[in-house]
């Protein structure tokens, strides 16, 4: 049982060691974000580990119920919203950005309207799902994506045209302090076990076991994503892209594959995995803001709908009418700035939770 | 009552899918090879070479058509062109770039070509060469052999087809990183076409994208040697006033810099497998020893003739600088310093030869 916690951490990994992290760490990797890749690394995996050895001593328990017997309602909503937006918040700009990607990529003839609007309907559509059918979903999707994926990891670094001189140069830049930004972005990707914040419901007699595995895939999956680019987009114009990790992918040529361009595999298998990770972030948003409020199902003409599916569809209009109205150079900057925002909010829950922890262990 | 609602509604939703947005594809020209040469009127002609899809493969039979359209850029000239074409031009296959020779020598090739880095669908693993008399006989050129348009432009780069020493290939990608990259620079295969065929057995070398120097063919074949992709090759040597050609194989080739006081030194440890491919006299019985010392001495010698010449000429592609800036701890101050001291630095190239045999003849 205690696999799917690592599902969604790998998944969130995953994706964010591709999207705007490496090009966030990559544009500073003179001014100290090798250091924010080992501080990140660092800070991930302990406050990863801290947490969930704290969210363990509320077996079956989600953040609802247990802020619920904490707090008063007037700090409660706002943390549990505040949660939901982080979560909600992640998934979009993936969204937003993989639907450009796409466009620029596969389909350049669609509408991007039209092409936003239906990664947004199909987001609200997995993410209302209950939570287990979401993990269940999770666990197909990598169990078929995740060799594929290591595959082209293997090949570009095993690739002739991987230059490690490129990389080596880094070697002077190890010991200068990160800013706060690329602190912020090297931590991001390890985000994914804020999800036990909700999946612990789940986890009623299982506990979480092989806590090692969060910083061995943690280390693993930041380093690839960090100096791969620069072994092969060198190290003077690794930051001129602004798909780093698609237009390192592209270096690849696999003579005898289907197609030579490696790329196309990897959108294939990326597809995939943003549109999971899209599904569990929002899904875990929207059972955090339906619970937070103790909303109860609505009827729409006879006909009884969920409110999870309400707060989805709240989601998926906002982050369309988001996407629509922003480009690639808002994207970034709307994403750095909110990177920060969220290295906040994570410290603050984990030290919540590990707060809540000791005190009712010592009630009790 | 959901039914009710759900299927009047999804079928409005039919209603915006985009149509005809998408073009299908026998209304696409695929080109497969861009040529760029300096225009008569204006700054750039372009040229495309555009398949034509046809159910016969076969050697010889391959249909396209060439068309040209100068322009003030690069763009400007694909726009102009698409006026002069029936079908919506693909740049999905594009896999050889070819940039014409007097373009190649007086300008220079970075921000002029920044139309194939931009564009999306130009992919990162085309190859780039330089084009001789010009890029549009290149691309006009029609081999007998060739199966599908272009092919026989792309194939000798792949090594699908052909495998030669003397062939380099740079793609896309590795030209811009080495455009950009300090301590490291960009070559280019020089491709000149006889009537039917190609030939491409040289080699230009950058130094931040202007052209500044040519190799020679013999000097391309042992340039490449010392790339990551190289093939066997050939060493010929004579001994006792008998020549003997040795079929070659690099097995291990790497190099370190030696900065000792004011007399900073490259040295190259190679170590190879040959076998004697053609003699003038038998060599079974005579000395091995011998034979891979004369071997070694020979090719010593025409590794340091080329990497003097790429020094006298202050070009890097080895990425001597690069390994400088790897190796050594000042930071931004590294390459500066590089710089000084390239000029100075003295080869020493150490050549192990392991003579396999003498082919199935004594």
């Amino acid at each position: 049982m205690s696999r799917y916690f690592y599902y969604f951490y790998t998944v969130g990994l995953l994706i964010n060691t591709i999207f705007f992290v490496p090009r966030i760490l990559l544009s500073e990797r003179y001014d100290g974000s090798v250091m924010a890749v080992f501080a990140g690394i660092l800070f991930g995996s302990v406050s990863a580990f801290l947490f969930t050895k704290a969210m363990m001593r509320f077996p079956g328990e989600g953040i609802p119920e247990i802020f619920e017997r904490n707090f008063p309602k007037i700090i409660r909503i706002p943390l549990l919203i505040g949660l939901a937006m982080m979560w909600t918040i992640a998934g979009s700009i993936i969204l937003v950005a993989f639907s450009s990607i796409s466009i620029r990529f596969l389909s350049p003839e669609t509408n991007p309207a039209f092409m936003l609007m239906f990664y947004c309907a199909f987001g609200c559509y997995a993410a209302s799902f209950r939570p287990s059918t979401v993990l269940n979903m999770a666990e197909l999707i990598i169990l078929l994506n995740l060799p594929f994926v290591a595959f082209i990891m293997y090949k570009l670094i095993s690739s002739p045209y991987f230059e490690w001189d490129s990389i080596q140069v880094l070697a002077d830049y190890v010991f200068r302090i990160p800013s706060l930004t690329s602190f912020a972005a090297a931590t991001y990707p390890f985000t994914g076990y804020i999800s036990l914040a909700l999946y612990n419901r789940l986890y009623e007699k299982t506990r979480v076991g092989h806590l090692w595995i969060l910083p061995t895939i943690g280390t693993a999956v930041m380093l690839v994503s960090y100096f791969v680019p620069i072994g092969l987009l060198g190290i003077d114009s690794v930051d001129h892209y602004i798909y780093t990790w698609i237009t390192a992918v592209d270096t690849l040529r696999m003579k005898f594959g289907f197609i030579d361009r490696a790329l196309y595999l990897f959108l294939f298998m990326y597809i995939g995995l943003s549109l999971i990770f899209i599904a569990i972030s929002w899904n875990v948003g929207s059972v955090l803001v339906r619970d937070a409020f103790g909303f109860k199902p609505v009827t729409i003409l006879k006909v009884k709908v969920p409110s999870q599916v309400m707060i989805n569809a709240g989601f998926a209009i906002a982050t369309f009418l988001f996407g629509v109205n922003s480009s690639d150079k808002s994207l970034i900057e709307f994403v750095s700035g909110w990177l920060n925002t969220r290295l906040a909010a994570e410290i603050l829950l984990v030290i919540i939770v590990i707060w809540l922890s000791r005190r009712e262990v010592k009630h009790a | 009552m959901p039914k009710k609602i759900s299927v009047p509604l999804l079928a409005l939703l039919l209603l915006m899918l985009p149509g005809c947005g998408f073009k299908d594809i026998d209304k696409r020209f695929f080109v497969v090879a861009i040529g760029v040469d300096q225009g008569e009127r204006a700054p750039f002609k372009v040229s495309f070479k555009l398949a034509i899809p046809s159910p016969r493969t076969e050697p010889g039979e391959a249909k396209y058509q060439v068309i040209s359209q100068e322009g003030s850029s690069i763009a400007n000239a694909v726009r102009l062109m698409k006026s002069k074409v029936d079908k919506e031009f693909d740049f999905g296959h594009t896999t050889v770039i070819v940039i014409g020779k007097s373009f190649a020598d007086h300008r220079e090739l970075g921000r002029s070509l920044d139309w194939f880095f931009r564009r999306r669908d130009i992919q990162e693993i085309a190859f780039m060469a330089i084009g001789e008399p010009d890029a549009l006989s290149i691309i006009q050129t029609k081999p007998k052999s060739e199966r599908l348009a272009g092919n026989a432009l792309m194939l000798p780069f792949t090594n699908e087809g052909t495998e030669s020493p003397y062939i380099v290939k740079t793609y896309l990608f590795d030209y811009y990183r080495r455009w950009h990259e300090h301590g490291r620079d960009a070559f280019l295969p020089i491709v000149s076409s006889r009537s039917e065929t190609f030939v491409i057995n040289r080699a230009a070398i950058f130094s931040s994208n202007l052209k500044k120097l040519e190799l020679t063919a013999k000097e391309t074949g042992i340039f490449n040697q010392f790339l990551k992709t190289r093939h066997r090759f050939l060493i010929l040597a004579a001994l006792d006033g008998k020549q003997i050609s040795f079929n070659a194989k690099v097995r291990s080739l790497r190099f370190k810099l030696v900065d000792s006081a004011n007399k900073p030194e490259i040295r190259y440890r190679i170590s190879i497998n040959v076998e004697s491919e053609d003699t003038e006299a038998p060599v079974f019985h005579q000395s091995w020893d011998e034979l891979e010392k004369t071997v070694e001495e020979e090719f010593r010698n025409q590794a340091l003739q080329l990497l003097n010449r790429l020094r006298d000429n202050g070009v890097d592609p080895l990425g001597f600088g690069l390994r400088y800036r790897a190796s050594r701890h000042g930071g931004e101050s590294d390459f500066a310093e590089w710089q000084k001291i390239y000029p100075k630095v003295t080869f020493k190239v150490n050549v192990n030869a392991h003579f396999t045999g003498t082919g199935i003849i004594e």
